[in-house]
C-alpha cells in the first residue's frame, strides 16, 4: 500500500475551560497526496483553523486538548514526535499562513528580520549577509521591494502584512502548506495575485496545499480536492466536480445557494436556516439535523457515517442517495 | 533618532529651572529665620543683618533667587547654616553613597522582577506562581519603613546575621538595599507577569512557534521583547519612587546619604542645604528619566519612527 503524503485520521480536538467543553473538532478525517490542493471550507467556527493547528501541534494548551486520531506526514504520526522533532518540522517541511495578518507579525522585529529567523531555523551556516539577501528575495517573490526589508511591520498596509507571513510561510520551500484563508484580508486583484503566487508555488516545488477558506470561488480556482466541514467533521469530500456538480449534502447545498450569482437576476439569496452548530452543545445524532431541511427520525437519533457514493466521493448523511 | 535625545536635554534646562524656582519659593517662606535661630531674640538688628550677609540670604526674593541661580550655574549651592562650609562639599560623599545603594536596589529590582515575572507568567497557576505573586503583593502593601525595621528585628537582632546600621561592607548593604528594592521588584514583577501573559497570547506568538523556534526564543525574543515596553514605563516610575525612598532607609539605616543629610536639615532649618539636597535628587530624577524615555524609544519601534519618519520629511 503506497503511503499518503497526508493523512489525518479521526482528529478530535477540545477546548476545555472551566465554563465548558467545547468540541471544536470532532472526528476529522482527509488525504493529501504530494503536489495536490485541498480545500477546507466550511462556515466560522467549524474548527478548521484548529485542525491546521492541530497538525502543527500548535493547539494552544491550556485549554486545547488533542483527545485522539492520527495526523499521518510522510508515514510518521505527527502526534506521537517529540517538541523537538516537531520544532524542526514547523516552518521547515509543513508551514502555515495563518489567518489575521494584523496580529500575526512581531511588531517590534523588521520584517526582514522575521523572514530570516525562520530560514536560519531551517538552513544553518549561511552568513548573516546570506541570510540577509534571502529574506530580501523572499520579499520580492511576494511584490514587495526589497528595499523595505527592515522597515516594521506598522510601516506595512494589511495587504502587504500578508505578503509578508506568506513570505515567512514559504521562505523554506515547505513540503506541505497550510493556508488559513490567505486571502479574506485582502481586495480583489490582490487576492488574485496571492493565489496566482501559491499556485505558482505548488506547479515549481510540487507542494502539497491545504487551502482553509469560506470561499467557494477561490476553491474552484486552485483546489484538487474539497471537504466541506460543519461541526468538526467532514461531511462531503470530493474532488471538486464531485463536489460543485455532484453535491449531495444538504449542507452542501445550502453552501452553493448562498454564494449571490448574476445569472439568476433578482432571485433572492438563500441562507442556509438556523444557527451554526454550538461546537460547546452539539446536537444529538447528525450535527446538521436542526438545521437540515430533509431531516428525518434516523438523523435526530444517530450519527451518519461518511459513505462512499461514487468512488472517491464521500458524504456524510442518511438520505442523501434518496433526495 | 540623536536629534530626538539632544532635544530632550536642551528641554532639561528648563525643567530644572522650574524645579530650582519651586524649591527655592517654598523654602523661602517657610518659617524660622536662621540668623535668629543661630544668634537667639536678644541679637541686634545689625548684628542679625551681618549674619545674614554672610550667608549670603539677604535682600529680596528676587535678588537671592538670581543669586541662587546663577551661583547654580557655576556648580554653587550656597553655604549650609549649621556648618557654614560649601553645600555641593558636604552633598558629593554622601550623594556617592546614596547612588550606591540606589543603584543596587535598581538592579536588584529589575533583575529579579523580570525573572520572576517571566517564570511565574509561563508557569501561570504554578505553586511558584503562587508563591512570587504573594511576596510581591506583600512587597506592594507594605511600607517600606515597616518592612526596613522588619529586616532589622529578624536579621540583626533575632538572627544575628547583618549589622543594623552604617555603610560601607557587603554585609551593611543588604539590608538597605533589599528594603529600598523591595517595592521596585515587588512592581516590576507584577508588570512582567501581567505584560507577558498578555502578550504569550498573541498571534506572532503562536507565529514564531509556527516557524519551528525554540521554547526559550519564542518567550524571550518574541515574548520579553514585546513585553518589555509597559516595564519600562514602570522601571521608570519605580526609580523616582525609589529615590524618594532612600530617604527613609537611610534614616532607618543610620547611612549618611543625601536622604539622611536632608532630614538632618530640615530639622535645623538648614534651608540652604536642604535646598541643595532636593535640587540634586531631582536633577537625577529628571536625568534618569530622560534615560528611560530613549531606552523606550528603542525598545518600541512604533515611537522610534515617529521621530525618523519626521527627520525624513524635513530634509
Ligand atoms: N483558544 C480557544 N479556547 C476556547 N475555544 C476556542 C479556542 N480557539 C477556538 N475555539 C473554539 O473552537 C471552535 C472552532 O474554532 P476555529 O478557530 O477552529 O474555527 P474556524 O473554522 O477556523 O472558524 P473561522 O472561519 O471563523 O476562522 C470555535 O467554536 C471556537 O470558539
Ligand atoms: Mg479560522
Amino acid at each position: 500500500m503506497a503511503e499518503k503524503f497526508l493523512e489525518v485520521k479521526n482528529l478530535r480536538i477540545e477546548y476545555r475551560t472551566e465554563a465548558e467543553t467545547v468540541y471544536a473538532v470532532n472526528g476529522m478525517g482527509f488525504d493529501l497526496e504530494k503536489g495536490q490542493t485541498i480545500g477546507l471550507v466550511g462556515e466560522t467556527g467549524a474548527g478548521k483553523s484548529t485542525t491546521a493547528l492541530g497538525i502543527l501541534g500548535l493547539v494552544p494548551d491550556p485549554p486545547g486538548v488533542v483527545v485522539d486520531g492520527e495526523i499521518f506526514f510522510e508515514g510518521e504520526d505527527l502526534l506521537k514526535k517529540s517538541e523537538k522533532e516537531l520544532r524542526e518540522i514547523r516552518g521547515g517541511k509543513i508551514s502555515m499562513i495563518f489567518q489575521d495578518p494584523m496580529t500575526a507579525l512581531n511588531p517590534v522585529m523588521t520584517v526582514g528580520a522575521q523572514i530570516m529567523e525562520v530560514v536560519q531555523l531551517h538552513e544553518k551556516g549561511l552568513s548573516k549577509q546570506e541570510y540577509r539577501k534571502k529574506a530580501e528575495e523572499m520579499l520580492e517573490l511576494v511584490g514587495i521591494p526589497a528595499g523595505r526589508a527592515w522597515e516594521y511591520p506598522h510601516q506595512f498596509s494589511g495587504g502587504m502584512k500578508q505578503r509578508v507571513v506568506i513570505a515567512i510561510a514559504l521562505a523554506n520551500n515547505p513540503a506541505l502548506l497550510i493556508a488559513d484563508e490567505p486571502t479574506t484580508a485582502l481586495d480583489v486583484t490582490i487576492q488574485a495575485q496571492i493565489l496566482e503566487l501559491i499556485n505558482n508555488l505548488k506547479e515549481k516545488l510540487n507542494t502539497s496545499v491545504i487551502m482553509i477558506t469560506h470561499d467557494l470561488g477561490v476553491v474552484a480556482e486552485v483546489c484538487d480536492k474539497v471537504s466541506i466541514v460543519y461541526a468538526g467533521q467532514v461531511v462531503e469530500s470530493g474532488t471538486v466536480v464531485d463536489v460543485y456538480d455532484h453535491m449531495m449534502h444538504p449542507y452542501t447545498q445550502g453552501l452553493f445557494d448562498s454564494i449571490p450569482d448574476i445569472s439568476t437576476d433578482g432571485k433572492e439569496l438563500k441562507a442556509i436556516a438556523g444557527q451554526i452548530a454550538d461546537p460547546a452543545n452539539l446536537p444529538v445524532g447528525c450535527n446538521f439535523s436542526p438545521r437540515c431541511p430533509h431531516a428525518t427520525e434516523e438523523c435526530m437519533k444517530s450519527e451518519p457515517q461518511l459513505r462512499e457514493v461514487a468512488p472517491g466521493h464521500m458524504v456524510r448523511c442518511f438520505n442523501c442517495t434518496k433526495l | 533618532m540623536l536629534k530626538y535625545i539632544i532635544k530632550r536635554i536642551i528641554w532639561l534646562i528648563p525643567v530644572l529651572l522650574g524645579v530650582t524656582v519651586i524649591v527655592f519659593t517654598l523654602l523661602y517662606f517657610a518659617p524660622g529665620d536662621p540668623a535668629l535661630m543661630a544668634l537667639g531674640d536678644t541679637a541686634t538688628e545689625e548684628a542679625l543683618e551681618n549674619y545674614r550677609e554672610e550667608l549670603g540670604i539677604n535682600g529680596s526674593y528676587l535678588e537671592r533667587l538670581g543669586r541662587y541661580v546663577v551661583g547654580l550655574v557655576q556648580g554653587d549651592l550656597g553655604i549650609s547654616y549649621k556648618t557654614k562650609t560649601p553645600v555641593v562639599s558636604e552633598l558629593a560623599p554622601r550623594l556617592a553613597k546614596t547612588m550606591n545603594i540606589s543603584l543596587w536596589s535598581i538592579i536588584f529590582s529589575i533583575v529579579v522582577g523580570i525573572l520572576l515575572g517571566i517564570i511565574s507568567a509561563i508557569k501561570q497557576y504554578s505553586v511558584f506562581d503562587a508563591i512570587a505573586t504573594g511576596i510581591s503583593l506583600f512587597g506592594i502593601s507594605m511600607p517600606m519603613f515597616w518592612q526596613g525595621l522588619m529586616l532589622i528585628i529578624i536579621c540583626s537582632v533575632w538572627l544575628n546575621w547583618l549589622p543594623p546600621s552604617g555603610y560601607g561592607s557587603f554585609k551593611q548593604m543588604i539590608m538597605p538595599v533589599l528594603a529600598l528594592g523591595v517595592n521596585g521588584f515587588a512592581t516590576i514583577m507584577r508588570t512582567t507577569r501581567s505584560s507577558m501573559l498578555d502578550v504569550m497570547n498573541q498571534d506572532y506568538i503562536r507565529t514564531a512557534k509556527a516557524k519551528g523556534q525554540t521554547y526559550w526564543n519564542v518567550i524571550l525574543k518574541h515574548g520579553l521583547r514585546n513585553a518589555l515596553i509597559p516595564i519600562i514605563t514602570v522601571i521608570g516610575m519605580q526609580i523616582s519612587v525609589l529615590l524618594a525612598g532612600s530617604t527613609i532607609a537611610e534614616s532607618i539605616f543610620s547611612i549618611a546619604g543625601v536622604g539622611k543629610y536632608m532630614i538632618d536639615s530640615i530639622n535645623f532649618r538648614d534651608y540652604n542645604a536642604v535646598q541643595g539636597a532636593v535640587l540634586m535628587v531631582s536633577f537625577i530624577a529628571a536625568l534618569i528619566n530622560l534615560f528611560v524615555d530613549i531606552a523606550y524609544t528603542f525598545a518600541d519601534p512604533r515611537i522610534k519612527n515617529t521621530f525618523v519618519s519626521k527627520k525624513k520629511k524635513k530634509s
